[in-house]
């Protein structure tokens, strides 16, 4: 009897443990950006434990869905991740200048906060405080955690034998971007990540990235 | 003598003006929000520049693109420059030592309010 197609189920039951304690909910992993996803949720974990000696009150939820895309560019709705007003911040990678100088990005990172959770995410964080009825100093800030949380996400990646990559400055959002964002357009799925703070969502990441070599 | 704040975060320019005052750096503290507004401030200003802090992401010009322009210029080439930026990778670190060989500084963000002091105390005239 051929043998060969049939799964080992001690791996299958490992691979089920892992999957559910990271409460992963996709119909199929695609290992590539399981992998990143991954990263993604430790880079935040390092940054909150790094920056405020703090953990999230349950572990990161990983969720892969399909992107929207709409002209060549990936809708976002910022709205359907707290049902609130929300303001969120992109920053894209790109395999070297070069793809930089042509806006030829191999992937992007949008990090959302409920737009009045701002003020307490900076205070954890031991930010300055702003002025959060000022949009460009929400905007602002937003941008600056991203910039912080894509900074720690490359050094995972790089860590896991990825290149790397170049990082674009941050472009901040309220709510909704009318054009959507430049990314990766082979790619179908995007990773969510989210993460609870004081038993509440506070803090949703997604990450696109295109196909990566490892070294 | 005065210190110029090249970051393109409103924050973080805050983050970091915060922490030289409370070390008591009070040295006057320019600002620019990137690395042309940055080329702006130190073109009126570079006679009584002490020191320069410089992000490296920013729109329009990059911090690797503004030493690029300032190691060439021997009127502002001796101004020592610290990058304080979310590239915390070995080969950015190399990367911007090789564009600016005398780089007095790479401070990796969120950066321990010390690690900006020590580096930035034995520039303060």
């Amino acid at each position: 009897m051929d043998t060969s197609n049939v799964q080992n189920p001690e791996k299958v039951s490992t691979w089920q443990r892992f999957l559910n304690k990271y409460i992963l909910r996709v119909d199929e992993v695609s290992p590539t950006g399981f992998t990143l996803a991954l990263a993604l949720a430790a880079a935040v974990k390092k940054i909150f434990k790094d920056k405020a000696d703090k953990k999230f009150s349950s572990e990161p939820l990983l969720e892969k869905k399909l992107i929207t895309q709409f002209v060549g560019r990936m809708r976002i709705d910022a709205m359907q991740k707290f049902n609130r007003p929300t303001v969120f911040s992109t920053i894209h990678f790109y395999k070297d200048a070069k793809q930089m100088s042509k806006n030829k990005p191999i992937g992007v990172l949008i990090v959302y906060i409920e737009r009045k959770y701002i003020l307490e995410l900076l205070h954890i964080l031991k930010y300055p405080p702003i002025d959060d009825d000022e949009e460009e100093e929400v905007k602002d800030a937003c941008g600056a955690l991203c910039n912080i949380i894509a900074g720690y996400f490359r050094n995972e990646m790089i860590s896991l034998g990825y290149p790397t990559l170049e990082m674009s400055p941050f472009h901040s959002y309220i709510n909704s971007a009318i054009n959507g964002v430049d990314y990766c357009v082979e790619e179908i799925y995007k990773y969510e990540v989210s993460f609870e703070i004081q038993g509440d969502r506070r803090l949703v990441t997604e990450m696109v990235m295109g196909p990566l070599r490892r070294a | 003598m005065k210190i110029l704040v090249i970051d393109d975060s409103l924050l973080d320019r805050k983050l970091l003006i915060r922490t030289l005052k409370k070390a008591e750096i009070n040295n006057e503290i320019l600002q620019a929000e990137n690395g042309e507004e940055g080329l702006e401030v130190l073109a009126q200003h570079y006679m009584d520049m002490c020191v320069i802090l410089l992000d490296w992401q920013m729109p329009k010009m990059s911090g690797i693109e503004f030493m690029e322009g300032v190691t060439k210029v021997p009127a502002v080439a001796s101004i020592p420059i610290i990058m304080v930026t979310a590239s915390s990778a070995e080969e950015n670190k190399q990367q911007a030592y090789r564009v600016n060989p005398k780089l007095a500084g790479y401070i990796v963000k969120p950066f321990k309010p010390e690690d900006l002091i020590s580096a930035v105390k034995s520039y303060i005239k």
